[in-house]
């Protein structure tokens, strides 16, 4: 090179370094002033809005159907009166099998309990299989009472009660050979549970539930199936628990048919499942549309020496900052609002990340996928000023 | 070094040559002004020479000495309309003309203060670009011209939207900033392409003398 030859340089390619180009894509992002404000404030509520809308409405048919399976929903009960009940064993082996989430098997007696100090206290007594923990979703074993009986007779769980009296069948239902009083504890016992019974309907529910073992019949077997497989378990139970030669009989614990609410479907179908993509898509819109009103710039980064590849990466940096600025916002705002509004958070968390992932993901894609598009030549872009 | 322009051609579709068998040829040191009616092709030559069109034929080099260089990637912008990042300051503005010589922020900053010395900004760096007065702003865009090391210097109509007084400021500091450089300066103003080295009249798709 002659000593008067400067700078000159022997490629025509960019000097700029990678580093600098992301460096300059973010302080166009930070000092973009009002455009970016307007555009971070856009794409925010964007995604925000339906992940909220979407939010309120899963918490909503969570804390239904949470509601509509503590007062028994999904629930199967089998019984079988011809063989004089169901296989205790059998049923509460069911829970083992795919489907099922817990199974019990209950037997009312006609054993009466009392308090320590007083018993001749007249309390019903409901001989449980080991999975009724399970149905009704509490921890922890031994006696189980439910709360309006435990809250008369200021038992608390860990307290002790008197059970009197041994008895093979409830004096009013009817005939059942079992011999389950010989399984259950009597005289004293711990109250192990205090929870609310009501899923075991009329019969079970005002009672004190004492273990009982898995062996001979019993007056009935619950069965909650788990989503998806209630119809399958409605149609497996007969054979499941029969005895004697004799199908059980199997009923659904509430009613059901078309009029009442199906909870997967809805959530299945809700309206606003799929928005997330149309949002990342029209986020990825409002980017082309922001790089279009400004590729004047673009043309003047060519002129200061940024080939092709480095205007690319300036302007995809810009985007990527706009982009994950806005998700963390949106994160923030519709967290905040889901809280605010009282959504229950365990339930929508996931949904409301996987709006916000699928828009960003769409987004991103956008963004970059925009960075290879033609704006026309440098020239026209810098006389479009 | 010398920029040479050979046999330049260039017409837009469906239209007669804009530019035919064009040729030029500039020395280091030397500013030549470039001026002609609207529409003769001035800005379409400049834009061809720093690479922002392509030409539909001939060739246009960098000679230093027995070595041709290609002129895309050696040619500084000075623009007809003040063309600046709008939202950020008058040093940032600078820097990024530093940046194809392949500096890092903190040396392009360096030379981008050391070039607003040069233009008669010094203490303005901090200033938010748009705060300055239209020869400020003018004179901001040449520092950013002249911050690297490019040899060849493209103007077009550098003091277009400028005051005579101001316009006079200009070019006096556009031409000392340039004066090692290959500089062509595209202008209607006879004052701007006096203080040239040389004048070139562009009509009719070629270019001709008039002050040689």
């Amino acid at each position: 090179m002659s000593p008067d030859s400067g700078g000159a340089r022997e490629q025509s390619g960019s000097r700029w370094r990678v580093s600098v180009a992301v460096g300059e894509g973010l302080r166009n992002w930070r000092h973009g002033r009002w455009l970016t404000w307007a555009a971070t404030i856009l794409i925010t509520a964007a995604f925000a809005v339906p992940a909220i809308v979407d939010g309120v409405g899963v918490s909503r048919l969570v804390a239904a159907e949470r509601a509509w399976e503590a007062a028994g929903g999904r629930v199967l009960v089998a019984t079988n009166d011809n063989a004089g009940g169901v296989p205790r064993a059998a049923c509460e082996a069911a829970s083992r099998i795919d489907g099922i989430a817990a199974s019990a098997s209950l037997t009312r007696l006609t054993a009466r309990a009392g308090l320590v100090n007083a018993p001749d206290a007249d309390l019903p007594v409901v001989a449980a299989g080991a999975g009724v923990s399970g149905l009704l979703g509490a921890h922890g074993g031994g006696a189980i009472l439910p709360p309006d009986i435990a809250d008369t007779l200021r038992v608390t769980a860990g307290n002790a009660i008197w059970v009197s009296g041994t008895t093979t069948r409830a004096a009013d239902g009817p005939p059942i050979l079992t011999d389950a009083a010989a399984d259950i504890p009597t005289g004293r016992v711990t109250v192990g549970v205090v929870t609310d019974t009501t899923l075991l309907g009329e019969r079970y529910a005002y009672a004190l539930l004492l273990p009982a073992t898995a062996t001979g019949l019993a007056e009935a077997c619950f069965v909650r199936a788990e989503p998806g497989h209630l119809d399958a378990a409605r149609d497996a139970l007969p054979t499941l628990l029969a005895s004697g030669g004799q199908d059980a009989v199997v009923a659904d614990r509430l009613i059901s048919g078309d009029y009442v609410r199906d909870y997967a479907t809805e959530y299945r179908q809700r309206g606003l499942k799929d928005a997330p993509w149309a949002v990342g898509a029209a986020t990825a819109l409002l980017w082309l549309l922001l790089v279009w009103v400004r590729r004047s710039r673009d043309g003047l980064y060519t002129t200061l020496g940024a080939d092709g590849p480095t205007r690319a990466v300036i302007r995809t940096t810009e985007g990527l900052a706009l982009v994950g600025s806005s998700t963390l916002a949106a994160g923030t705002v519709a967290f905040g609002v889901l809280t605010i509004a009282g959504a229950d958070l365990t339930a929508v968390a996931g949904g409301t990340g996987r709006h916000l992932a699928i828009a960003t993901t769409v987004a991103i894609i956008g963004v970059v996928a925009s960075a290879g598009l033609p704006f026309g030549t440098p020239l026209a872009a810098l006389k479009d000023r | 070094m010398r920029l040479v322009v050979e046999d330049l051609v260039f017409a837009h579709p469906g239209a007669p040559p804009l530019l035919d068998r064009l040729s030029l040829t500039a020395v280091m040191g030397e500013s030549v002004a470039i001026i002609g009616p609207s529409g003769s092709g001035k800005t379409t030559l400049l834009a061809l020479v720093g690479g922002l069109l392509r030409s539909g034929g001939g060739r246009i080099t960098l000679v230093d000495g027995e070595r041709e260089l290609p002129v895309r990637g050696n040619v500084s912008w000075v623009l007809q309309t003040v063309n600046v990042l709008s939202d950020r300051s008058v040093v940032d503005n600078i820097a990024v003309g530093a940046y194809a010589d392949g500096l890092d922020r903190e040396a392009a900053l360096e030379r981008a203060r050391a070039a607003l010395d040069a233009v008669g900004l010094a203490g303005q760096g901090h200033r938010d670009i748009r705060t300055l007065s239209g020869g400020e702003a003018q004179r901001a865009v040449i520092a950013r011209a002249t911050v690297s090391d490019r040899p060849v210097l493209l103007a077009d109509e550098p003091t277009g939207q400028l005051d005579r007084d101001t316009s006079a400021a200009v070019i006096d500091t556009l031409l000392g900033a340039a004066s090692a450089k290959i500089t062509l300066v595209v202008t209607h103003d006879p004052a701007v392409a006096a203080r040239c080295s040389r004048t070139l009249t562009l009509g009719g798709g070629t270019l001709t003398a008039v002050r040689p």
